[in-house]
């Protein structure tokens, strides 16, 4: 395989016919033509692929200055070819200076090179006798509009979301922080797929360590291939067995750039929507984008209810199953009386009716989200109205269990990180068991454990769940300070600065 | 960016931990059937004389900032001296825990599992010590920063909800069973505070050592106060002549707590904190259990050591045939040579290694000129 261009274009053009395989890849394009430069004429060709690079941009600004805007210097027969060494710089020269009407040019002499621009869309210009090629921009492949995120509503906020084109996702992030300290690097991934990958923050404020520890574990990925940021997620956070998220993955500009600003390091990976933001902490999962638009108390509120969310979602099956098993006292004797009457026709111990219904909420849920849209809401009705008073009416499982079921259902949608949520369905089936073994001594030791394994975490270097780290004034708390207060960066990153704003933000107040 | 050593809020929530979790045991019962209506005044009387241990230890620690008991015996009297320490501590520890476990354990069987055997309790107390000392110190002291709030919110809902049942001419006599059990035989209930001891093994786990004080101070001001106002509590609500419960008798207070037909029985509520509270703390023994082992055997890695000992813990447990036998040892025997060790042993060898540092200095002056 040959490494440098050769100087002699046909070695050249058979060498990328070869090793594109034009022959059954109809795709490849590669124009061959002549090009005068000084009263000499040289055998040139370009090179792209059909449908990633713009056409119109080929014509008009590669191959019309080329060969037709070229006619000045008219080819005299009498003249040799232009093969000296000095004269072949003065080409290169020449080309890229007078010929080529381009922004995004570069010369390029590797093959390597070569294959990454064609690509990503770009078109090579060869010469004869010059062993270096041009890698001109013309990227001009179809690609998905900005539209509204799907997965992380807010009322208050953007409506814009990340898109698969790394540039756009880049430029969305560059028109929010307009600061040239906003840094965005390119790195690559993966020796088949050769990702490309973003890694962005701000100079000045995000910890030079954390920087280099990122792209330390991006850079020593010994991988072939990456196709989406739940790949890269997986590849390079601390614990990779523990089922708790470490990084934020979201599909919003304004979140990551919120977080870009807490002294966070964000990765867009080409061709998927979402950004991953590190290092990611346990309270971080459980904000929305939207408590950062809405008044303090308004957001607490929200932040209350996701928390009480979060525990209802993880722990209300298992409370279930051990206060009617073992700590019957604990509900009053009216309520006791109803439950115990529910389940006089249900045949199964509490433990049975609870996982049937579980799984079959696991089932409509899955389900739901696997047919197509229209047909999703049908799945979400039959599954809950029709199958939930079938069971009932089939003495199958108890009613109050349905409510049980359900209100967990609904807590776990309240779960802003979708991550988490898996993590908390897993964590459910973990507490029934251990409700059903051992009542509330059980559950117990089941949250000692839980939050054993989450303060034993770290996400970069970050404690996970280390309530003596948290900064109140930071976007990083388990309540949210007013705006004009929330002046610092979150103290666990160790930024570089430790204010982003001033002490008195609303200067109009003291005039 | 992280490193293992602890901060300040941690040490505190870890100490306070390790000092608070006899209140939820059996500690204020104990101080009650021992010194009768003044057991508040014993318990004020023994915070004083803890105060006073704690700022004269801390004054013995102060010459060897970054030494802990272990390095004290090894620099009086070599390794011998070390092993010999290293390995009375350990055995102590291991009681202590041993202790915990099996009447917590005894007391969820009677209450609550009177059907599963105590080997079943034992193994569910045993598995979240093993996975929490799989992650170390720092984990378990950030377990304790959440659990020491909810654990003394708890306290004080369960203190304040049966005001109205509170007969406040409970606490006449004034001087109880007597000056005698209240000062002079009383002073054996410095076992309450006997969690102190584990300041002489915190020094190296300390980022910061310059506030080792501030920190044991509001350790022990927390831990006081708990055991004070749940005294306090135990006394205007029941009568000290009853004996009613010899394991958990806050247990008793968590019977009171209703309101109206809804909120009743929530003991168990209560029962999840201390679970979360005594784990914590055996985790916290077992942990330095096996510092001192690591230090002894200067060992690098733990991990085998904890899971050979989570098994002995399990089999130790259940050694005893019945609770009364294994109160008896823990009560009339542990309890002293705790006392004793913690302390009267332990400064003694401070003092004599400051001794010792001051022998050398002087000798080593005289070499000089």
């Amino acid at each position: 395989m040959a490494d440098y261009i050769y100087t002699n274009v046909l070695k050249n053009i058979n060498y990328l016919k070869s090793t594109y395989h034009t022959d059954i890849c109809t795709d490849i394009v590669v124009r061959d033509f002549q090009i005068l430069v000084n009263n000499f004429r040289y055998k040139a060709f370009i090179i792209y692929i059909d449908g990633m690079a713009d056409s119109c941009l080929i014509n008009n600004f590669i191959l019309t200055p080329l060969m037709i805007r070229n006619k000045a210097n008219s080819f005299d027969f009498n003249l040799e070819q232009y093969n000296d060494i000095n004269k072949t710089e003065d080409l290169l020269n020449y080309v890229y200076n007078c010929l080529i009407p381009q922004n995004a040019i570069n010369k390029v002499q590797c093959f390597a090179d070569v294959f990454s621009s064609v690509n990503m869309g770009n078109c090579v210009l060869f010469i004869d006798s010059l062993d270096t090629a041009f890698d001109l921009d013309v990227k001009g492949f179809k690609q998905r509009e900005i539209t509204n995120p799907s997965n992380e509503i807010v009322v208050r906020g953007s409506q814009e979301s990340f898109v698969e084109n790394l540039r756009t996702n880049t430029t969305i992030i560059r028109r929010l922080i307009n600061s040239e300290n906003l840094i965005l690097e390119n790195l690559t991934i993966g020796k088949l797929t050769k990702t490309q990958v973003v890694v962005g923050y701000i100079s000045g404020i995000t910890n030079p360590k954390l920087v280099s520890e990122v792209k330390k574990r991006i850079n020593n990925l010994n991988i072939d291939y990456l196709t989406s940021s739940g790949q890269l997620e997986q590849l390079i956070q601390d614990s990779p067995n523990n089922i708790f998220p470490q990084t934020i993955a979201t599909e919003r500009p304004d979140k990551t750039v919120n977080y870009l600003l807490d002294g966070r390091v964000c990765l867009i990976v080409n061709g998927n929507p979402y950004a991953l933001i590190l290092p990611g902490v346990f309270i971080d999962f459980l904000s929305s984008p939207e408590d950062l638009n809405l008044k303090f108390q308004f957001a607490n509120l929200g932040k209350i209810i996701r928390l009480l969310a979060m525990l209802f979602s993880i722990l209300l099956p298992g409370i279930y199953i051990a206060i009617t098993n073992y700590h019957q006292d604990l509900i009053p004797t009216e309520l006791l009386f109803t439950i115990a009457a529910s389940r006089e026709s249900v045949p199964f111990p509490t433990v049975v009716e609870i996982l049937l219904m579980e799984i079959s909420f696991e089932l409509i849920r899955e389900a739901g989200l696997r047919v197509p849209t229209p047909l999703g809401t049908t799945i979400g009705i039959v599954g809950a109205l029709i199958l939930g008073d079938a069971a009932v009416s089939a003495s199958l499982v108890s009613p109050i269990l349905i409510i049980v079921v359900a209100i967990t259902g609904i807590c776990s949608f309240s779960i802003p990180d979708f991550s988490l949520n898996f993590t908390f369905r897993l964590c459910r089936f973990i507490y029934i068991m251990l409700g059903y073994l051992s009542g509330f001594l059980g559950i117990g030791i089941g949250i000692f454990i839980q939050m054993t394994i989450m303060c034993g975490m770290e996400s970069f270097g970050c404690p996970y769940l280390d309530p003596s780290t948290l900064n109140k004034r930071s976007i990083s708390n388990y309540f949210v300070l007013p705006i004009w207060k929330r002046e610092k960066i979150s103290g666990f990153v160790h930024p570089q600065k430790k204010h982003i704003q001033g002490k008195t933000s609303m200067n109009w107040r003291h005039d | 960016m992280n490193n293992s050593k602890l901060n300040n809020l941690e040490a505190i929530g870890l100490l306070s931990i390790i000092m608070a979790n006899k209140v939820i045991l059996n500690l204020p019962e104990l101080i009650i059937s021992s010194t009768g209506s003044a057991a508040w005044l014993n318990t004020i009387y023994i915070t004083v004389i803890a105060f006073i241990f704690l700022s004269i230890i801390l004054k013995l620690m102060n010459h060897f900032p970054e030494f802990d008991i272990l390095d004290i015996s090894e620099y009086i009297g070599g390794s011998f001296l070390k092993f010999v320490v290293g390995i009375f501590q350990i055995i102590l520890l291991f009681f202590i825990a041993n202790i915990v476990i099996r009447s917590f354990s005894y007391t969820l069987k009677t209450i609550y599992f009177t059907q599963s055997p105590i080997l079943f309790i034992v193994l569910f107390m045993v598995v979240p010590v093993l996975i929490a000392n799989t992650f170390g110190l720092k984990s378990i002291s950030k377990i304790c920063l959440y659990v020491v709030p909810i654990a003394y919110i708890g306290l004080v809902i369960l203190l304040l909800a049966p005001v109205k049942d509170f007969e406040f001419q409970r606490i006449f006599p004034i001087l109880g069973y007597g000056i005698d059990a209240t000062f002079f035989s009383g002073i054996s209930n410095l076992f309450a505070l006997s969690g102190l001891g584990y300041i002489f093994l915190l020094p190296q786990n300390l980022g910061n050592n310059t506030n080792i004080k501030k920190i044991t101070t509001i350790s022990l001001a927390l831990s006081v106060s708990a055991l004070f106002f749940s005294i306090l509590c135990m006394l205007f609500t029941f009568s000290y002549h009853v004996n009613p419960n010899e394991n958990m008798n806050l247990y008793l207070l968590t019977m009171v707590v209703h309101h109206g037909n809804v909120i009743h029985g929530i003991n168990i509520l209560f029962m999840i904190i201390w679970i979360l509270s005594i784990i914590a703390y055996i985790s916290t023994t077992v942990f330095f259990i096996l510092f001192i082992l690591k230090k002894l055997g200067r060992l690098k890695y733990t991990n085998s050591l904890n899971y050979s000992f989570s098994s002995l813990f399990l089999s130790s447990c259940i050694v005893f045939q019945n609770y009364p036998q294994f109160y008896f040892v823990a009560q009339s025997f542990m309890e002293h040579v705790i006392l004793y060790f913690v302390f009267l042993l332990e400064p003694l060898l401070f003092i004599i290694a400051i001794i010792k540092h001051k022998i050398q200095s002087s000798l080593a002056k005289k070499t000089m000129t």
